[in-house]
């Protein structure tokens, strides 16, 4: 496995868990409190700031392991990165109309705002797990 | 499943006769890393024509002799 291969894992891997760990919290609040009362900004800037500052230390993990392949990157994973980049942007457009659709529905700023938060990271997980798939199957 | 190519390569007899050149050095050569040399060898990754020259560059041999286009694969 790559350099890129086992960063792109790690950081799927933390992403996974900060995004559960985020949206778990906001749903139990939901079920326990009035909208108004939740506070989701917090968790929002601490949910990026554990997505940083993790992915980071994951980073250095891996170039500590194998220093020789560190931040070695050549035309395959460029294009790798392309390909997945397209298809996550596409799921990121449908996302982006399905939450303009809430919009128009009239929902609530909270719920506008999750799922704005959901679309951000569903196409930032389909990016990865498609980079994953790329360099299993090939381009 | 690897993505079918009608691209083959000789790259891996290539190596075996320059002194069995391994994976890791090629890479080094031509500035790819190891794992692209081998999604080369294994037909999951076809190279850019720049990469493809320095690689027939590197073992002496007309590009043609080292990527083989097999239309009817």
């Amino acid at each position: 496995m790559s350099y890129q291969q086992k960063s792109v894992s790690a950081v799927l891997a933390i992403q996974l868990l900060v995004y559960a760990w985020y949206f778990t919290h906001i749903l139990s609040q939901v079920s326990e409190l009035d909208i108004e009362q939740v506070e989701y900004k917090t968790l929002l800037m601490l949910m990026i700031g554990l997505i940083v500052v993790l992915s980071i230390v994951g980073q250095i993990i891996i170039a500590i392991s194998k220093p020789s392949e560190a931040g070695e990157v050549d035309e395959r994973d460029r294009q790798i990165g392309l390909l997945s980049s397209r298809v996550g942007g596409i799921v990121l457009i449908i996302c982006v109309f399905s939450v303009l659709g809430l919009l128009m529905s009239g929902a609530q700023i909270f719920w506008i705002a999750q799922a704005l938060i959901a679309s951000l990271a569903l196409s930032d997980i389909v990016m990865r797990v498609m980079m994953l798939i790329y360099y299993q199957r090939g381009v | 499943m690897a993505k079918p190519t009608k691209i083959t390569n000789t790259i891996r007899s290539l190596r075996f006769n320059a002194d069995e050149m391994t994976q890791a050095e090629l890479g080094e050569k031509i500035g790819v890393t190891r794992q692209t040399i081998i999604a080369i060898e294994h037909g999951k990754y076809s190279p850019s024509l720049e990469v493809a020259f320095r690689i027939a560059v590197v073992f002496d041999q007309p590009v043609d002799d080292v990527f083989i286009y097999s239309p009817t694969k």
